[in-house]
């Protein structure tokens, strides 16, 4: 006979009705007093207990949160301890050669391939004035190995006498967090439609962070192209800062030399002094740029950079 | 305190074993030291708070919603028991009942596998209606819902949800079969001995 969908449905709640009723027909009444005794005993001693115990008693119960909180701190404060770290920021290749065969070594080191970025810097050896001309190669983002390589490279050129290859480190002391983040701190910002002050904020809020309390960098807006100004910056914090998109990035890397092993007013050699005018000017042609060497006040030896244009 | 304690068993004691009820088919598995540590917490802090009920005849309803929080508060915290001692757990309170049949552990396995089904919302109200014996308009107030509808719609939903569990799911529950089977098994041993 079949079902009819009314009955069906009675059927299935009855059948929901009997599970709940098995449940309701539980009935725990004979263990009240049993509960009462218990709470009642708990209620006293809980109220027993005085303001030391009932610390010790939270202390007790709560040891596991206490214990990750305390390892937290430890954490926070063995970060914040000032730790001593050397940073290798280059290798200077330091040689002499005798006066006569300065530029023909300049041009054979000018002709060798070398990838890394480099500055050499060319004076008249303290030790013998007229005769010998000390060689100053300065090679920044470089391994040891291949400065080694570069080394025995310039060694193997005729006239190169003495050289020296010297690693140029800088010692810092700082919180461990500053260090690990410093090892080198990239920030890449999406300017999106902040203001430039709002950027400006959020750089410098992201350096504070990373320890840089001294560093300041400011976003303004030249002939509408976005750019990074550095206003202050600490001699031993070194990052980088990418400010915008694909198609319209402003970069601002700043990576610190020890002053003491390099002069640093004579990094930029002559031909790479020569690429820089060029491309602050454009219109201009090789022969408007003249470069020349003197003697400073000093008695070190500078580049003057002359421009002559004409119409 | 104490007498303030007193004054608290004496409200508890009728409705002591709807209490352990809801607290045991709320929680999430049926662990005997979960509920009983949920509703050992829920009547420390009743107790505690007892004072504060001015309307005792909104005793049932206000203990419910304790009962409801120190749950919700239960599993919450539950990450950090995980690293306690058991030496640590307090005593167990033994609440024990009558035994089951197993026809009777049958229905509430069934029953448990398809409150599993509903959401915790749904789950509460359903408990609350049914092993708590509160009105839709208690059950807005101990939810803390804005309108009654809300749980009407929850309740015949849950239920709804239950109905199709239970019976796609359900053993043999007519007991007319059950005994017709077991009249039978009685005559085939009477023929084999006869």
């Amino acid at each position: 006979m079949k079902q009819s969908k009314f009955y069906k449905e009675q059927m299935d709640e009855e059948n929901v009705n009997s599970c709940f009723d098995e449940i309701r027909n539980e009935n725990y009444d004979n263990s009240f007093e049993n509960f009462k005794i218990k709470m009642n005993y708990r209620i006293k001693s809980s109220s027993k207990l005085n303001l030391s115990d009932k610390f010790i008693y939270l202390l007790n119960l709560n040891k596991l949160k206490l214990t990750c909180l305390v390892l937290i701190a430890l954490t926070i404060a063995a970060c914040s301890y000032p730790v001593k770290s050397v940073d290798t920021l280059g290798y200077l290749i330091s040689f002499n050669a005798k006066s006569e065969n300065v530029s023909d070594i300049s041009k054979q080191i000018g002709n060798m391939k070398i990838q890394n970025s480099y500055s050499l810097k060319v004076f008249k050896s303290s030790d013998n004035t007229d005769k010998f001309i000390k060689f100053n190669m300065m090679l920044q983002n470089v391994n040891e190995e291949s400065s080694t390589q570069i080394k025995n490279d310039i060694s193997r050129i005729n006239g190169v006498e003495n050289i020296v290859l010297t690693s140029l480190s800088e010692t810092n002391s700082q919180p461990v967090y500053a260090y690990l983040l410093k090892n080198f701190m990239n920030l890449n910002v999406n300017p999106s439609d902040k203001s430039p002050e709002v950027l400006t904020e959020e750089i410098n809020e992201n350096l504070k962070k990373a320890g840089m309390i001294n560093t300041n960098v400011k976003v303004v807006i030249e002939n509408g192209v976005r750019r990074l100004i550095l206003e202050n910056s600490s001699p031993n914090d070194n990052f980088e800062i990418k400010l915008g998109d694909d198609k319209t990035m402003d970069v601002l890397k700043i990576k610190r030399l020890d002053s003491n092993d390099v002069n640093q007013g004579s990094i930029l050699s002559e031909d790479e002094l020569r690429k820089k005018v060029k491309t602050e000017n454009p219109n201009l042609n090789d022969d408007d740029i003249k470069i020349i060497k003197e003697i400073d006040s000093n008695g070190k030896e500078v580049l003057k950079v002359e421009i002559s244009k004409e119409d | 305190m104490v007498s303030d304690s007193n004054e608290f068993f004496e409200y508890l004691k009728p409705v002591y074993s709807d209490c352990i009820r809801f607290c045991k088919y709320l929680t999430k598995d049926l662990n005997k030291f979960n509920y009983e540590d949920i509703f050992q917490q829920s009547m420390l802090v009743a107790c505690e708070k007892f004072y504060s009920l001015n309307d005792k005849s909104k005793f049932k309803s206000w203990i419910f919603t304790i009962i409801l929080r120190e749950s919700k508060n239960y599993y919450r915290k539950n990450f950090w028991k995980k690293f306690i001692s058991i030496e640590e757990i307090t005593d167990s309170l033994n609440l024990e009942y009558t035994q089951d049949s197993i026809e009777d552990i049958d229905k509430k396995t069934l029953l448990m596998s398809a409150l599993k089904k509903l959401s915790k919302k749904e789950k509460e109200s359903i408990l609350l209606f049914e092993l708590g014996g509160f009105s839709i308009e208690e059950i807005k107030d101990i939810q803390n819902e804005k309108s009654i509808s809300s749980v009407k719609s929850r309740l015949s939903r849950s239920r709804k949800k239950l109905k199709i569990f239970i019976n796609k799911n359900k053993p043999d529950f007519n007991i007319n079969n059950r005994e017709t089977l077991e009249n039978e098994t009685i005559k085939i041993l009477q023929r084999t001995n006869g």
